[in-house]
């Protein structure tokens, strides 16, 4: 392979690269997450990490960072053999990891925060708290962030603890930099306040590898991109030597008309199954929507723009306030979950493994609740139709287990998150709201999920698909409704689909504005 | 005080048990002139000495967002120690007491870092096994306290004296260690989001280990307290003080989440707390409506503090 | 419905069997110190342990329901009081004795259940706090000094055997365990517990009514501790302050070394009655050994600790 170094790259005494990472592998139980990943990073250079979510990325990162230790391989700092035995080691030996998930104290300010563990301080140990918030101040000046120090960690927004995780990690002045998803939460201007970061980070010197599910980043930043499938390295490439196209081919092993089920070209005439008027909840603006039946109607947008609320208040767990919210022409009080299961809402969450599944029960007792409650007499269980409803289910959602009997603890991501469905989809509702349906779930579960969306939509089931996967959004919607801080700021036709597009309405009116001037 | 950081804030939260303290506090001296007397101070200074320790102690604890209910029980063994040893020991029995409680907060943090025993249930657990002890030591409350211990501690008997200047020397560096040592951050990191704290580098056995320590040392001075006071040992005089110091720590504001909390609202919950009893004595109300009613406001306290929070440990 | 499906689900975990074989050892030791196997000698045993052991299996469920009741040992003791007083000694009062014992139960677990989950309030301080309040109360209402006996006609209870061979009170305790176990593993209601038990939020977002469950469980269980206080007052036959104060770290014991997991979300019926068995064996043993009432505190701690640290040690070593 060729060589191209950019411009900005000061030549380097570079006989060591700054990080080598060489054969790691890594298990969760019976699941395998890295296998053999070797790949290396020099001096001054920002690689791009990508790969699908459950692809291994924050496994991996998190080895580099110390986090937890790899079952193989090893790994080389600047040549020197490198075994961070907690983030404290790593980051002592120059290693900075900013994580997706933050790690942002909510009892502490954010200057306390920024210099966590390495307060300045006086003679005597005590905290110089004035001198603390003064330098704190001065460094989101220099990097151009609207922070003020004093404020606390639990009043801040995804985008400004985001914001923070960052300053952190650049304070430090890191031989290596990881950005675990920086970019997610945040609008094109703070992205590009990123984006300098880096490359000021790079002029000086520091190696920087960052993770992001944008292709249109990973093109402009990146000096070269790894790429990670179902944990392992698929593709490692500089600049120029690769496209958009190859990236996605190394992501998902094929191209996307394989995985994605095929839409059919006009649902115009199907009569509208879900419609929402006017309605209104804890963090959401008054939203109007309609599904039809057979529809998928995928709802875009930065992280923390309103998903959350919207799917949840869609599957009753918080009720919408005002507005009318009607099945089939019917219109429901939306106030319980239990009415939304009775209205024939299945709602599959984001956090299967806190709000969906009870992880030391069996799979049988896991899948079997609504099934059983449909066809219990007297309030009695009837045990013997849960273990043929539950065998049933293991087989039609192919979830790879011992049997019946197993904890769902000891699966996969992918079989638990079937787990979810098996039970909510025990009757073919009439709507199913996802919310991150394949959040940490490998490629090859991911495919049967979104077949099993295919023929659901096919059977005449409306489904509400609320996702930050914009390949998933875009593979698997007929229509996508862009949030922005609560409201639709835009809706795109299948026709107009593009991650561009999508990204455009995500940063809000004034992104819209900019663009049409 | 200028709005800095989480200083202020933490101090904020202690002002509704400050704001009750002083009401009850204007309340009886309107209902009895003796109330502001010197005597009835000194007397006050006195029983809030023992709560107050033993609150920050189990305060200590709750910052990290863990719970121990040992405290009553080592304030038992404390007594039991001082009152069987004092004779023999003179002045080495306060040592040896305090030593006692340490070891009762390392039993604690053992079963909590090694064995990983839910600190709820491993404090509850050792609180059965100190106050075993203390029954062993001394199976009826008795033994012998030397007076001279009496004299020397309380024996001014006025506002100012040892027990004040013990409660302000305890809070004032416990009020140093949490606004201003990477050590106090550290704590309030880890009741704050355990996961985030250890993506810090916060070590968490060590602070476990810490406030479990800490609250066990402060449960013995506590106890120490409490002995030279009544003159004697007691197995089972420690049993209500676990929930007042929980309650006195919830009426100062902290949260039992962990995180959140300060040393001077614990200080005003507890002297709230003796305030409350000292109202009742002084509407002579008969003592065991005086458990109900503390009982009563503790639940009241909880409630209007867990409002918000929906997190519910066991 | 085949019998097979029945029988599967009957077969004890794993946990009550480990409880069961502590039980028999503890059991051999016994019965070689006293020289020979009596079958009497040990229904006798289990006669007296029926008390404790109906407690245990409230605090069981609860447990399941991944919270905790610190109360249940204040609530045996009131149950002792209301029923005494209001016997006083005479056989015409059952009724509304046993009544008025059953229904002061239910308030306190009522009480409980709210403050755990609509006022969410902690269940351990929750139930800390009632535990203080019924104490008070009763030392109130008594001014200390309680009247009252139980009529020497209900001491058949726990006094009586069944044409000779069982004991009333070790059927009573059957019976309830039978019960429980009808209610939890056979019924809807009792998945949907064990599944709010296991994970509360995700039996939420499934429509399961959580709170009302949770309620549910925190009234079972102080029926069942007032029955517990009913079963000690036919034992020591008349009324006194704090009887059964014990119960309250016994019967957590009892139920963590048979099986119950802090975590919730697991109901070992047997489990429960060879954990109280095995306590209660323990503490004649302490008073076989003259080692002093301290002891028994000691032991109580310990027992909890070691239980604990062996569960938490097998499912480190499973995953």
């Amino acid at each position: 392979m060729i060589e191209i170094v950019s411009p900005a790259l000061k030549p380097m005494p570079a006989e060591f690269p700054r990080l080598a990472v060489a054969q790691v592998s890594k298990a969760f139980g019976a699941n395998k997450v890295l296998r053999d990943v070797s790949f290396s990073v020099r001096a001054g250079e920002i690689v791009s990490l990508v790969g699908e979510n459950g692809a291994g990325k924050s496994t991996l990162m998190h080895i580099c960072a110390g986090s937890f230790p790899a079952d193989g391989g090893a790994m080389a700092l600047d040549g020197a053999a490198f075994r961070p035995a907690s983030p404290k080691a790593a980051r002592r030996a120059g290693v900075a990891l900013a994580l997706q998930e933050t790690s942002i104290l909510p009892d502490l300010s954010v200057g306390e925060n920024l210099f966590f563990g390495d307060e300045p301080r006086n003679g005597l140990g005590f905290i110089r708290q004035k001198r603390l918030h003064e330098a704190a101040d001065a460094q989101f000046a220099e990097m151009g962030f609207a922070l003020k120090s004093t404020r606390m960690g639990s009043e801040l927004s995804a985008a400004e603890r985001q914001m923070v995780e960052i300053a952190k990690a650049i304070r430090l002045k890191p031989r290596l930099l990881i950005l675990d998803e920086p970019t997610a939460s945040l609008s094109s201007h703070e992205t590009e306040l990123v984006l300098a970061a880096m490359a000021r980070l790079k002029a000086q010197g520091s190696a920087v590898i960052f993770i992001s599910h944008r292709l249109d980043e990973v093109m402009e930043a990146a000096d070269r991109a790894v790429v990670l499938k179902d944990g392992a390295l698929t593709l490692d490439a500089e600049r120029g030597a690769f496209s958009r196209d190859d990236l996605i081919r190394a992501m998902v092993g094929r191209t996307l008309a394989d995985i994605f089920p095929a839409r059919p070209a006009d649902l115009a005439v199907a009569p509208v199954r879900l419609s929402v008027a006017n309605a209104a909840a804890a963090g959401l603006k008054p939203l109007s929507f309609s599904l039809r039946a057979g529809e998928v109607v995928g709802f875009a947008g930065l992280e923390g723009q309103g998903q959350r609320p919207l799917a949840r208040a869609l599957s009753g767990i918080t009720p919408f306030h005002g507005g009318e919210i009607a099945i089939d022409g019917a219109p429901i009080r939306l106030t319980s979950v239990a009415r939304g299961i009775a209205a024939g809402i299945a709602s599959i969450p984001d956090d299967r493994k806190h709000e969906g599944l009870a992880l030391d029960l069996p799979i049988r007792m896991n899948v079997s609740l609504f099934a059983l409650s449909r066809r219990s007499s007297w309030g009695w269980l009837a045990h013997a139709l849960e273990r043929r409803f539950a065998e049933t289910a293991r087989q039609r959602f192919a979830i790879r287990s011992t049997g019946i009997d197993q904890p769902v603890r000891q699966l996969s991501g992918g079989n638990q998150q079937k787990v979810v469905f098996a039970r909510w989809l025990a009757e073919t509702p009439k709507v199913l709201v996802l919310y991150e349906p394949t959040k940490g779930v490998d490629v090859g579960a991911k495919t049967e999920i979104y077949r099993l969306i295919g023929d659901l939509t096919a059977a005449g089931v409306a489904v509400v698909l609320i996702s930050a996967d914009m390949l998933e959004l875009i593979g698997l919607s007929d229509r996508i409704h862009v949030l922005f801080e609560g409201a639709v700021t835009g809706t795109l036709a299948r026709p107009e689909f593009s991650e561009e597009a999508i990204m455009r309405l995500a940063a809000g009116p004034e992104g819209v504005l900019n663009h049409a001037a | 005080m200028q709005p800095r950081g989480s200083v202020c804030p933490n101090l904020m939260l202690g002002l509704p048990a400050l704001l009750l303290a002083v009401a009850i506090g204007a309340i009886a001296t309107t209902w009895s002139g003796d109330f502001m007397s010197a005597g009835n101070l000194g007397n006050l200074v006195n029983r809030v000495l023992p709560l107050a320790i033993a609150a920050l102690g189990e305060a200590v604890v709750l910052f990290a967002g863990r719970i121990d209910l040992s405290v009553g029980s080592v304030i038992s063994l404390s007594t039991a120690i001082l009152g069987v040893t004092s004779a023999q020991l003179g002045w080495l029995s306060i040592p040896l007491v305090i030593l006692a409680g340490l070891a009762c907060g390392a039993f604690n943090a053992a079963g909590v870092i090694l064995l990983r025993i839910n600190p709820l249930i491993m404090t509850l657990a050792t609180s059965a096994v100190v106050k075993g002890i203390a029954l062993l030591l001394l199976p009826s409350p008795g033994g012998e306290v030397d007076y001279s211990f009496y004299d020397a501690f309380y024996g001014q008997d006025q506002f100012f004296g040892w027990p004040l200047l013990l409660i302000a020397v305890a809070f004032a560096a416990t009020f140093a260690i949490f606004g201003f040592t990477r050590f106090g951050r550290s704590i309030y990191a880890l009741g704050s989001d355990g996961r985030a704290a250890f993506a810090n580098g916060v070590n968490v056995p060590g602070i476990d280990l810490s406030v479990f320590l800490i609250s066990g040392g402060l449960a013995a001075v506590a106890g120490l307290a409490v002995g030279i006071k009544i003159l004697s040992g007691d197995p089972l005089i420690g049993d209500s003080f676990t929930l007042d110091a929980i309650a006195a720590a919830v009426l100062g504001g902290v949260a039992l989440q962990g995180g959140r909390g300060s040393v001077f609202g614990v200080l005003a919950g507890a002297i709230a707390l003796v305030l409350i009893g000292n109202a009742f004595n002084l509407l002579e109300l008969n003592t065991n409506l005086q458990q109900i009613a503390k009982g009563l406001i503790f639940v009241a306290a909880l409630m209007l503090f867990m409002r918000g929070r929906s997190r519910s440990p066991a | 419905m085949t019998a097979a499906t029945y029988l599967d689900r009957l077969r004890p975990a794993g946990a009550s069997l480990r409880a069961m074989a502590l039980l028999l050892l503890l059991l051999a030791a016994f019965f070689i110190s006293t020289r020979g196997f009596s079958s009497i000698l040990l229904l006798d045993n289990i006669r007296q342990a029926a008390p404790l052991g109906v407690v245990v299996a409230g605090q069981a469920l609860v447990l399941m329901m991944g919270r905790l009741d610190l109360s249940v040992g204040a609530t045996a003791s009131m149950a002792n009081i209301v029923l005494c007083s209001i016997f006083n000694s005479d056989m015409a009062n059952l009724v509304p004795a046993v009544a008025a014992t059953l229904a002061a139960g239910t308030l306190v677990g009522l009480a409980n259940g709210i403050m755990s989950t609509k006022l969410r309030i902690p269940a351990f301080l929750a139930t800390l706090a009632s535990s203080l309040i019924i104490a008070g109360l009763v030392v109130f209402f008594t001014n200390g000094s309680p009247r009252g006996a139980v009529p020497p006609a209900f001491r058949v209870i726990t006094e009586g055997w069944l044409f000779g061979v069982a004991p009333y009170s070790a059927l009573i305790w059957l019976v309830l365990l039978v019960a429980l176990l009808l209610l939890v593993h056979f019924t809807m209601l009792g998945r949907k517990m064990i599944l709010s038990g296991a994970n509360v939020v995700a039996a939420r977002h499934s429509g399961i009514p959580s709170d009302g469950l949770i309620i549910l469980s925190f009234v079972l269980c102080s029926v069942l501790a007032s029955i517990g206080g009913i079963l000690l007052s036919a034992i020591t036959g008349m009324a006194s302050i704090g009887v059964g104060n014990n119960f309250t770290l016994d019967s957590i014991a009892a139920a963590v070394i048979g099986g119950a997991l802090f975590a919730g979300g697991v109901f070992l019926p047997l489990g429960a009655m060879a954990g109280a068995l095995i306590l209660f064996f323990v503490q004649s043993l302490l008073y076989v050994l003259a080692l002093p009432p301290a002891a028994k505190f000691i032991v109580q701690g310990l027992i909890i600790i070691l239980a604990l640290a062996l569960a938490n040690l097998k499912q480190e070593r499973s995953q």
